[in-house]
């Protein structure tokens, strides 16, 4: 068992080691997805105004997206919080009035709540969730299997305790921010924790990075 | 005489619990309850609890007549999995301090009797092992995502 995961653990670094000889080197930004960023296919949820949210919607646009619940009252709070800071800078930093020239939907960005409770995260409470922490920000939802459309191809994992009782029970979900770049691709994840100084950062590089490829 | 006796057991109720003895070698300090989104039920608190005495003391339960219950919660990030774990007691070790902070320890209030938003205060009860009690206000605020730059250097003993 040990010798197979060694001769596994060596069959990964012969990869990529190979890789890496045939491309260019990758920058050492940490998070970035490269060189094989996963495309997103098709998803259908619905979001905070009650209308379908799916691939068109993030074509073309920067998401920072982040699965949580709206009755999680420490890490998704601390995490939108953090989120509403950085996009505040970011938007203002990528956007100044004086100097919009070149691409301007390079520079856009969205943030985006994924509901992984769709029994007790309404369309109207993801809406005054959302809205609370920036009035740009998304909030999805929708049944199981439309929730699942997304992160089944981002790959996250949630976990709804029902052993609580039935009012208060709680959901173990992912703390990482996800990137997505304007052609739909997984192209970075945030772990946390998360601050605002480090999500700048981390974005801008990936985003130069990513941008400076295609 | 059934509302005399109903107002007899009423006071009598209200004396037993609020002659719970104040446990002296606690200082709670910095209680905070976070404001939340509207129509958000449940709310997180935080404060730092100070333990002036030589013998370790065991926080036992925690009550808020502004909240249907209390409990108190850790934060864990474990491979990129957030959960909360509810903790049924909490040791403050002699002459030490243990922070109910953001992303870790904190106090989870259930179903708010009235809406709270910034600059509102709520009673909170601390109950230890001994029996014996502390009460703080805290104040709900809104949440400082600066402060959150630092929760690395929190620990100063």
């Amino acid at each position: 068992m040990i010798t197979l995961a060694l001769l596994a653990a060596g069959a990964g670094f012969y990869i990529s080691l190979k890789q890496a000889q045939q491309q260019a080197p990758t920058p050492d930004i940490e998070g970035l997805f490269w060189p094989s960023p996963k495309q997103i296919y098709a998803f259908n949820t619905i979001d905070q105004h009650g209308k379908t949210f799916g691939l068109e919607q993030i074509r073309g646009l920067w998401s920072l997206v982040f699965f949580g619940y709206t009755h999680c009252p420490d890490i998704c709070p601390i995490t939108m919080a953090v989120l509403a800071d950085s996009y505040q800078q970011l938007v203002s930093a990528e956007n100044p009035a004086e100097n919009l020239g070149g691409n301007r939907a390079e520079n856009n960005i969205q943030i985006i709540f994924v509901s992984v409770d769709p029994e007790r995260d309404t369309t109207a409470t993801l809406a005054r969730y959302v809205s609370y922490f920036n009035k740009n920000f998304i909030g999805l939802g929708g049944t199981v299997d439309m929730i699942e459309s997304l992160t089944k191809q981002i790959g996250i994992a949630y976990y709804i305790d029902k052993k609580k009782t039935a009012d208060n029970y709680l959901v173990d979900h992912s703390a990482s921010i996800f990137l997505l770049d304007p052609k739909a691709r997984l192209v970075g994840k945030l772990s946390a924790p998360h601050a605002t100084k480090n999500i700048i950062e981390q974005f801008t590089r990936i985003k130069k990075f990513v941008n400076a490829q295609d | 005489m059934h509302k005399i006796k109903r107002l007899l057991i009423t006071s009598l109720l209200f004396s037993g619990i609020t002659c719970a003895a104040e446990n002296k070698n606690i200082r709670i300090t910095d209680a905070w309850i976070s404001e939340a989104p509207p129509t958000i039920s449940t709310l997180a608190a935080y404060a730092t609890l100070q333990n002036k005495s030589g013998k370790a003391v065991m926080l036992r339960s925690i009550a808020s007549p502004e909240f249907a219950h209390v409990e108190l919660h850790l934060s864990k990030i474990v491979a990129d999995l957030a959960r909360m774990e509810k903790q049924d007691s909490l040791l403050i070790p002699a002459n030490d301090s243990v922070a109910l902070s953001p992303g870790g320890y904190h106090l989870m209030l259930f179903n708010p009797k009235r809406p709270l938003t910034a600059g509102d205060t709520a009673t909170i009860i601390f109950t230890f092992a001994d029996d014996t009690s502390k009460t703080v206000t805290a104040t709900v605020k809104k949440r400082n995502t600066q402060a959150h730059d630092h929760s690395h250097h929190q620990h100063q003993h």
